[in-house]
């Protein structure tokens, strides 16, 4: 008998401990709305899309989906507007971060975190005069930092003073 | 051959002709009263058309033009010039209006009759350009050392997620992060431009296909990847090659691998990845980092899909996915 699944359903035999449970009622209930919320990771390395999407979800909000390019992110904010924008900047071919938060910004005005490899001041400017409010963080960025940076955007009464 | 300078002097005419640098000889007046055929040929202008003109006109940027002037009207009154018996980098105007980076230096000769400025001049836009590329590189080195970190960085992290003791982290991180280095290694070799599928299955499944061993067979044409596919590839190998050591046909003796892959008639890429060998194969009854990962980088790098199925006697993984 065959028995064939579509990825990713669990074909590993094996591997490691049951990932950890989020806390007690946290995809019901994200900190300081009372709602869970939808967050859109766009970033083209599936590694480091795949840590940020981890470190989110231990924070206890909603669903964290990923897309890799500029044009699948539009897609997807097409379909379900999310409440904080995470962007790589250097997508690849195509839109780049920025003008890809450009395009949403038009029809939203959610928070985006920037994170990239290209964190010098023409990029600054850039987001600046671009994406006002946005945030940019340079890789690698430490766990802690980055989910710092997203619970101040979902919640800005979380900003430290 | 046509005279090189108004002035009369054969050593200054010696000095024309076998120059290699630019040579324009200017008269205390600011004209010019010699130019050499490297100058003809870096500036657009024969001596003819030249001689008599002021070189500030000629050959000298307009926005640099009445420092130019000042500067002459400075020495000449005082005999202080700071630019002289120096070596300088400045721009200059070719004939066509285009400006070029130079290396000048100007000295004051007084033995050919009459005082006059002679200005010595190369022209380094090859020089200009190897720089600005080798800073293009170096920048474009910084981003990608950068977002190798931030791999991996989120490697440990998922890696530390799916381990339970501190030496099967050490070793399966270390066994990643070798994985990443080889990929990396093949692409450096062909300049990150497109690289070999089969490169990468030797590299990585090769030892196991050797005489001695002959677990693994390699099979397929010649199939080049960009370098964002062939790492994405090299990470699903890696993940099943080591799965195939814990838990697949390299853990037993009588166990096989067999890697093929094709163009397939709808243009995509046919990869198959074959175990045989097991017997009661289960299940997993959770997602392990592999399967993670596979799944992401199917759907996310490769924009493909991902099949698997247990058979009696092991594991087969088809991967489908549309060249780059």
């Amino acid at each position: 008998m065959i028995v064939t699944a579509q990825l990713p359903i669990g074909w590993i035999f094996g591997g490691g401990p049951p990932p950890p449970a989020p806390p007690a009622g946290a995809a019901a209930e994200a900190p300081g709305t009372g709602l869970a919320r939808r967050i859109l990771i766009v970033e083209d390395e599936i590694m480091i899309a795949w840590w940020m999407q981890t470190a989110i979800e231990e924070m206890g909000y909603g669903r964290v989906d990923i897309v890799a390019s500029g044009e699948a992110a539009l897609d997807a904010v097409a379909r379900d507007a999310p409440a904080l924008l995470v962007m790589d900047i250097n997508l690849g071919p195509g839109l780049d971060g920025i003008a890809t938060a450009e395009r949403i910004r038009e029809t939203g005005k959610m928070p985006v975190i920037f994170v990239s490899a290209y964190a010098d001041e023409a990029t600054r400017e850039r987001i600046a005069r671009n994406i006002p409010g946005a945030t940019l963080m340079r890789k690698p960025v430490p766990t802690e930092a980055f989910q710092q940076a997203v619970r101040a955007a979902l919640d800005p009464k979380a900003r430290p003073n | 051959m046509a005279a090189l300078t108004d002035l009369d002097h054969p050593s200054l005419g010696a000095v024309l002709k076998t120059a290699l640098d630019a040579v324009v000889v200017m008269r205390m007046d600011g004209t010019i009263a010699g130019w050499n055929d490297v100058a003809e040929r870096s500036f657009g202008w024969d001596f003819a058309e030249a001689r008599g003109r002021r070189m500030s006109e000629l050959i000298i940027p307009p926005h640099y033009r009445e420092a130019h002037e000042k500067g002459l009207a400075h020495f000449l009154a005082t005999g202080e010039g700071p630019v002289l018996d120096t070596h300088f980098e400045i721009t200059a105007l070719h004939r066509d209006g285009r400006e070029f980076p130079v290396e000048l230096s100007i000295t004051v000769a007084r033995q050919f009759g009459e005082p006059v400025f002679l200005g010595f001049l190369r022209d380094i836009s090859e020089r200009h350009e190897a720089g600005r590329r080798q800073a293009l590189l170096l920048a474009e080195l910084n981003h990608r050392v950068k977002n190798m970190l931030a791999v991996v960085s989120g490697i440990a992290h998922q890696t530390v997620r799916a381990s339970t003791t501190l030496p099967e982290f050490s070793k399966a991180f270390a066994g990643r992060l070798e994985s990443l280095a080889r990929a990396h290694e093949i692409l450096t070799s062909g300049a990150w431009e497109r690289a070999s599928l089969g490169a990468l299955a030797e590299a990585l499944l090769g030892s196991y296909a050797q005489p001695g061993d002959g677990r693994a067979r390699i099979a397929g044409p010649e199939v080049m990847l960009s370098p964002r596919q062939f790492m994405s590839v090299s990470m699903i190998l890696h993940e099943l090659i080591t799965n195939a050591t814990k838990y697949g046909a390299l853990s037993v003796a009588e166990g096989r691998i067999a890697l093929d892959w094709r163009d397939e008639a709808d243009g995509r890429i046919g990869l198959d990845w074959k175990e045989t060998g097991l017997a009661d194969i289960a299940e997993p009854a959770h997602r392990g980092f592999g399967s993670r990962m596979i799944a992401l980088s199917v759907g996310h790098e490769l924009d493909g899909t991902g099949e698997s199925a247990w058979q009696p006697d092991g594991l087969l993984f088809r991967l489908r996915f549309r060249r780059d």
